[in-house]
């Protein structure tokens, strides 16, 4: 099996500059607001910061904004290698720092965005421990660090859709919506620490009276992401990229919805500029896509089309597996918009990963 | 519609464990081709310990593991290509990378009931391979339900595509795997199966046992060839499912047929339950020990029994075999002192 020849990249960073572009040119009164400013994020070398920084980047080159970008990961050292066009720029610093220590943010710093933790779930059973010091300790030494700076404007808590629970039903999750989690259960320690760290965080908007928001990612793609992360998308994608069959865990009717990064990153710098004191933002698309749909659509990026195969258990009943946002709020409240669609996003990334493999 | 049971047949990789290691070239190419035509969805090959285990501690292979797969994929077309994998004896640069290219369909990799952890990567390169990837978990009699589930979420977090537990010691009862099944069941999103032993003359009940409680994939061995007292027989567990209702895809007098060439070919005395393998089976100890043991005991002067029961006692499992000779040493000084008092 071939891959398909899509339409040519010739700079696989020119593209992703321009979905930067796209993704905030609706709201120049949101760009504006950001020139001069200084932004930390934590985690800063995962999917979200590595497109916070492209971002920045692009915002920088375009309209002049002299933002400043520190980017705080614990390894730093594979990023620089891997992204010199990020790494190199003097707008754009890295920082080693292990959230679960105490540790301080430049003085001058205007914006936080916490995105700091492990959303990694092969993690989640084999280290719970790792995943819940770095979820909660690691919000706690943040908002600590913050409380040092004499010039913030706004510290985002990246949360997590999962917070919702498992709903067992259909339909979107609204940023109110809480269903029962299991707690003792050592897999789900992300989701019972996603909760608590959000807890955290209103503590410290209301009893200091920090200018605190919390964004909730669901579902996101697009370059940057690491295929080896266990998330189906990925696993579709490596799969047809490798030209063998699309293997599916379960029997296909899981459904997701999936925000490109430039959007991603977009919608959490709108909430660092525009966000309500102790808000939370649901922050993903409302494209919804069955597990199989998605797979067919990414099966015809090669030819011939490789077999979709499911793995269900033949004596038990599908549980009911929904996962996608209600983002009413967040686009009436922020103004954004889902500037790439799901076709978008699947053809882009698909670019992205087979121009990588070539 | 009748309950579809994947059977995945382990002859030629616990086989093994009987024969030492020692399985031929041409036993492996006479029971692939009896395998295939008989239309097992799995054969499983390999040395008894799995992949890169050959080694003068657990017993050196007659055939190298590239001889072995190389052979065994000359003669499996419809039927996929099975191995076992302990991370420890199996690297991924050299045993899991060379297994790939040498066209293995599915990698069950194991470990101690209570271990998944070490499981990770070793899940991951295969489901990175392409390949269908298990998670097993042996000597799954030494944890409970819950902690079991506990595990099986790790090797389900890792990619693991369904979880097997191994009743290593052959030390189950039906109740014991219905607990342990059903719990499985519950908590998993993936595929359960049983792959069990017959110490105490429970592997075929116990596998039924194993299905009526949600399982779907279920190990057999021809003429029980396999570790200590033998592994679930095959071929009656086929009758049995056929009887039960329950659907194999596997014709029943091939399987008989095979069963007939493997008495002929590499196995002419089946596996049984041997005094020392029943209390293998009560003190819930690997079964692969048996030889060890007996060998052992046999050189301090010692009742393998009594090995057998320390053993238990200290919780031995597989890998641990150099316990044998100090729990014969410790019990043959207490034999001394016990007579020179």
């Amino acid at each position: 099996m071939m891959p398909n020849q899509s339409t040519p990249s010739t700079d696989r960073f020119s593209e992703l500059r321009q979905d930067c572009l796209n993704a905030c040119a609706y709201q120049p009164d949101v760009r504006n607001k950001l020139g001069f400013k200084r932004i930390a994020v934590t985690g800063g070398t995962g999917f979200l910061g590595t497109w916070i920084a492209e971002m920045i980047a692009a915002l920088n080159d375009r309209y002049d904004l002299k933002i400043c970008l520190d980017l705080y990961a614990r390894n730093t050292n594979e990023w620089e290698k891997k992204w010199p066009h990020l790494s190199s720029r003097p707008d754009i610093r890295l920082y080693s720092q292990d959230v679960r220590s105490s540790f301080q943010f430049q003085s001058d710093t205007n914006f936080v965005v916490h995105a700091a933790g492990i959303p990694n779930n092969r993690v989640h059973a084999s280290d719970p421990l790792r995943v819940l010091q770095t979820t909660i300790d690691g919000v706690s030494n943040a908002l600590e660090a913050v409380s040092q700076l004499d010039n913030l404007n706004r510290f985002i808590n990246v949360s997590s859709g999962l917070v919702s629970g498992v709903a067992n039903r259909i339909g979107t999750l609204s940023e109110n919506n809480y269903f029962p989690i299991p707690s003792g259960q050592l897999h789900l320690v992300y989701v019972d620490a996603k909760r608590s760290a959000e807890s955290v965080a209103a503590i410290y908007r209301s009893q200091f009276r920090m200018p605190v928001s919390t964004i909730r990612p669901f579902t996101f793609t697009g370059p940057y992401q690491s295929l080896d992360r266990p998330w189906a998308i990925n696993s579709f994608l490596d799969d047809a990229l490798m030209c063998r069959d699309i293997r599916i865990h379960g029997d296909g009717s899981a459904r997701r919805s999936y925000l490109y990064g430039s959007d991603a990153a977009w919608w959490t710098l709108v909430a660092l500029v525009n966000g309500a004191d102790g808000a939370v933002y649901n922050v993903g698309s409302p494209e919804v896509i069955s597990h199989i749909e998605l797979a067919k659509l990414i099966s015809e990026k090669i030819s011939p089309k490789p077999a979709i195969v499911t793995n269900a258990v033949p004596t038990k009943q599908e549980q009911l597996d929904e996962l996608y946002p209600d983002v009413t709020h967040t686009q009436s409240s922020l103004g954004v918009k889902q500037t790439c669609t799901l076709g978008q996003a699947i053809d882009k990334t698909w670019r992205w990963f087979s121009a990588a493999k070539n | 519609m009748s309950k579809k049971i994947l059977i995945s047949d382990p002859t030629l990789r616990d086989g093994n464990h009987a024969v030492r290691h020692q399985l031929s070239r041409e036993s492996f190419i006479a029971y692939c081709q009896a395998a295939e035509e008989a239309g097992l969805p799995i054969v499983e090959v390999g040395h008894g310990n799995g992949l890169g285990a050959s080694s003068l501690l657990v017993g050196e292979c007659k055939l190298s593991d590239e001889e072995i797969l190389s052979i065994s994929r000359a003669n499996l077309k419809k039927s996929k290509l099975a191995i076992h994998v302990i991370p420890g004896f199996c690297t991924i640069k050299s045993d899991l990378a060379r297994a790939v290219d040498l066209g293995v369909d599915i990698f069950r990799v194991g470990s101690h009931c209570t271990e998944a952890d070490i499981t990770d990567r070793h899940i991951a390169y295969a489901r990175k391979s392409g390949k269908e990837a298990y998670g097993v978990l042996m000597m799954s009699h030494m944890a409970s339900p819950e902690i079991l589930l506990e595990e099986a979420k790790k090797m389900e977090s890792y990619g693991a595509e369904a979880i097997v537990i191994m009743d290593s010691a052959g030390a189950y009862f039906p109740d014991d795997v219905t607990q342990r099944i059903m719990t499985l069941v519950d908590g998993l999103s993936i595929p359960v199966g049983f792959h069990g032993h017959n110490n105490l003359g429970m592997a075929v009940i116990n596998s039924v046992a194993a299905v009526k409680a949600g399982a779907t994939i279920i190990d057999g061995s021809i003429r029980g060839f396999g570790a200590g007292a033998g592994n679930t027989q095959l071929e009656v567990l086929v009758a049995v499912f056929e009887r039960l209702g329950f659907d194999t895809g596997i014709d029943l007098y091939k399987i008989l047929d095979a069963a007939d060439l493997a008495e002929k070919q590499f196995n002419p005395v089946a596996p049984f339950s041997s005094p020392v393998s029943i209390v293998s089976g009560l003190a819930g100890v690997f079964s692969g020990f048996a030889k060890q043991v007996a060998r052992t005991a046999e050189e301090y002067k010692v009742d393998p029994r009594d090995i057998f029961f320390e053993l238990g006692r200290r919780k031995a499992v597989a890998g641990q075999e150099s316990l044998i000779i100090e729990v014969a040493h410790q019990l043959a000084n207490q034999n001394m002192l016990q007579k020179a008092s």
